[in-house]
């Protein structure tokens, strides 16, 4: 709690040493702050202005130490500068004093004064610093009265509420931000929930199948070899073989050939069950594709045991994973 | 072609297809660890390919096709590739008859003229690209002009090997020579431990004289290999799937980007330079057909082409000089992804 003085209230007090020449030491200033009002804790402020003959030096061991200069007092700062003028130099010191005189009713206390000396060539003067006094109060009624309510110390203000709406609303718009940023990285990642099902190559292909030759209203063996025999029924023939050939691909991960089934099977276990309908296949599909012999394809595995073997497969297929 | 002719021609290709696998057989017995590239070089044979053998030294290149000579009969000639072996040295040679007199000889490739069946080119990369030219028009238009007239070699087939471990002394065969090559076969030391034990000890293969003398002589006749690989390359027939199918495949090796073709550290965008040449993939239907009719089919199915595409295709693909020096590695990773990639059929 340092007061410094708003407007200057000088105290000012001129001394002159018993020994010191006329001229060597100017008068002693002392500017202070306002001499009454202080409580416990609060610093003092004292500027001291001490005027020499240019020659005369400060000596510094006569400056008063830091630290506790009463029970009650503690000299906490001090600074010294100095400034030529004319013949005469100025010494200011800054003093800071803090008071912790708990007072329990209004009183005057006194800032010791002190000595300062100045040396010049053999000789030593001493300039004697006055002491400054000054009035402390209580921090707190001491006797309150029942009867006057008003002297007694108030309740503290009530804290006011600080209004947060807007660092809730900003704590609300980033929270969505990171769930939304959350929601990428999720995708990115392949987490929950964006983890895909493990696809089922065979169960999509058995559909396909199923609804491409049913499509051509094949239900009867004979009649569906008939009919796949006109009207591009062969080029339907050929997809659906197609469409199978693309969900093995997918299972094996890359291109399976006739000759590769025995890999394919080792690899897949799971299929074994079907290795001979497989063998079927494939020759059904060199006999349509690379012996353009479509016809006899179709006779060699009709669409009944197309469908059929691409279910089993989507059934195998289920277990298997 | 009339039934009947049809009729007789599917015979008489059944009979040859047993006489390819007498000489499979037979060839195997003498050359052991080396079935699959036997098999490639029974295809080339019954496709008139020529053929370059690239691999380690000692593997037994050299009496492989020292074998397949011997059986296959008529005129074989042999020649080593060095530096200063001139297009000449192939042509004539002079010397000084008995009595006193310059003699001017016909050389190694005149000598047998027509009857010339198997021309081996031993070490094909020590020689010079001037040699390499006078060969390509051999193995190209299966004829030379010399001593003031043109010789033709009906039934000629060139057979040259390389050892891919030395690359002091030698010059890099051109690309256009490399694509006339048939086929490039690579060869390497069986990996079976009976087999390399066999080979080892066996004192049968220390002495390869007596090793390429049991295999029979003439077990087919030369002359007659034109009409058959003929005969067979009408007999087998491509389908329209399949003919797209290898059209897809040339597609996914010359842009291998487009066809989402990846190997790990390859920049797929500059690895390929040159994706082979139609004379290329048309050898390669070729030799598709000759194994289709190997393993009895009429009709080419993928697996004929993938059996035999490293070894028609590989050679006659140009990658950049970045990846050349991986090149079997790269090559090998390359061709398996196409065909993992490309659908079939």
């Amino acid at each position: 709690m340092s007061m410094r003085p708003q407007g200057l209230v000088g105290c000012l007090a001129l001394m002159l040493s018993a020994e010191a020449a006329v001229g060597q030491i100017g008068p002693v200033v002392i500017e202070g702050p306002r001499p009454f009002g202080y409580f416990l804790g609060d610093v003092i402020a004292l500027d001291i202005d001490a005027p020499a003959a240019s020659g005369y030096e400060l000596q510094r061991a006569s400056l008063p130490k830091l630290g506790p200069v009463a029970y009650w007092l503690d000299l906490v700062r001090l600074d010294v500068d100095e400034a030529s003028a004319g013949s005469v130099k100025h010494w200011r010191l800054h003093l800071e004093y803090q008071n912790f005189y708990a007072a329990l009713d209004a009183r005057t206390l006194v800032i010791p004064g002190f000595a300062l000396d100045f040396t010049s060539a053999g000789n030593r003067i001493e300039a004697k610093i006055p002491a400054w006094s000054f009035g402390v109060s209580p921090l707190r009624e001491m006797r309150p009265s029942a009867q006057e309510p008003d002297d007694l110390l108030r309740p503290d203000i009530a804290p006011q509420p600080i209004a947060l709406h807007r660092y809730e609303r900003a704590a609300g718009g980033f929270g969505a931000a990171s769930a939304g940023l959350l929601l990428i990285v999720a995708f990115d990642r392949a987490w929950w929930p964006f983890r895909r099902r493990a696809t089922r190559p065979f169960a999509a292909a058995s559909r396909q199948v199923r609804a491409d030759l049913q499509d051509a209203d094949l239900q009867d063996a004979d009649l569906q070899v008939a009919n796949l025999q006109v009207d591009g029924g062969e080029e339907t023939y050929r997809q659906a073989l197609l469409v199978l050939h693309r969900s093995i691909d997918l299972t094996a991960g890359r291109r399976v050939l006739a000759d590769d089934l025995p890999g394919f099977l080792a690899a897949h276990p799971a299929y074994r069950l079907v290795e001979a309908e497989f063998s079927h296949f494939f020759s059904a599909s060199r006999r349509a594709f690379f012996g353009d012999d479509a016809s006899g394809a179709i006779r060699d595995l009709p669409p009944t045991l197309l469908i059929a073997f691409c279910r089993r497969l989507a059934n195998l297929e289920r277990t298997a994973k | 072609m009339s039934a009947e002719l049809a009729c007789e021609r599917d015979a008489l290709l059944e009979d040859w297809r047993s006489a390819a696998f007498r000489l499979q057989r037979e060839i195997g017995k003498a050359i052991l660890g080396q079935d699959r590239a036997v098999r490639l070089l029974v295809i080339a044979i019954f496709a008139r390919g020529h053929v370059l053998l690239e691999g380690d030294v000692g593997a037994g290149k050299t009496t492989m096709l020292r074998a397949f000579a011997r059986a296959i009969g008529g005129a074989f000639e042999r020649i080593e590739g060095m530096v200063d072996l001139m297009p000449s040295d192939l042509i004539y040679y002079t010397y000084l008859g008995a009595d006193g007199r310059p003699r001017v000889d016909p050389g190694p490739v005149l000598r047998n003229e027509g009857d010339l069946s198997i021309f081996f080119f031993n070490e094909i990369n020590r020689a010079r690209p001037q040699v390499h030219s006078l060969l390509l028009r051999l193995m190209a238009e299966r004829s030379v002009v010399a001593l003031n007239r043109a010789y033709r070699f009906p039934h000629l087939q060139v057979f040259a090997d390389r050892n891919r471990i030395e690359k002091e002394e030698t010059f890099e065969l051109p690309a256009a020579a490399r694509d006339r090559f048939f086929m490039e076969i690579g060869i390497e030391t069986p990996k079976d431990a009976d087999i390399r034990r066999a080979l080892i000890f066996d004192p049968r293969f220390h002495d390869v004289d007596a090793l390429v003398h049991s295999v029979p002589e003439n077990m087919i006749d030369y002359r007659d290999l034109n009409v058959v690989a003929q005969a067979i390359q009408s007999r087998v027939r491509s389908s329209e799937a399949l003919e797209r199918y290898v059209v897809a495949l040339w597609d996914a090796v010359t842009e291998p980007a487009a066809a989402g073709i990846d190997i790990p550290d390859v920049d797929m965008e500059r690895l390929v330079l040159g994706g082979g040449s139609p004379r290329g993939l048309s050898y390669l239907a070729r030799a598709a057909r000759v194994r289709a009719w190997l393993e009895g089919r009429d009709i080419i199915v993928p697996e004929d082409i993938r059996d035999v595409f490293v070894e028609t295709m590989a050679h006659r693909i140009f990658l950049h000089p970045v990846y050349e020096l991986r090149r079997d590695a790269i090559m090998r990773d390359f061709c398996r992804a196409v065909f993992a990639k490309v659908p079939a059929p």
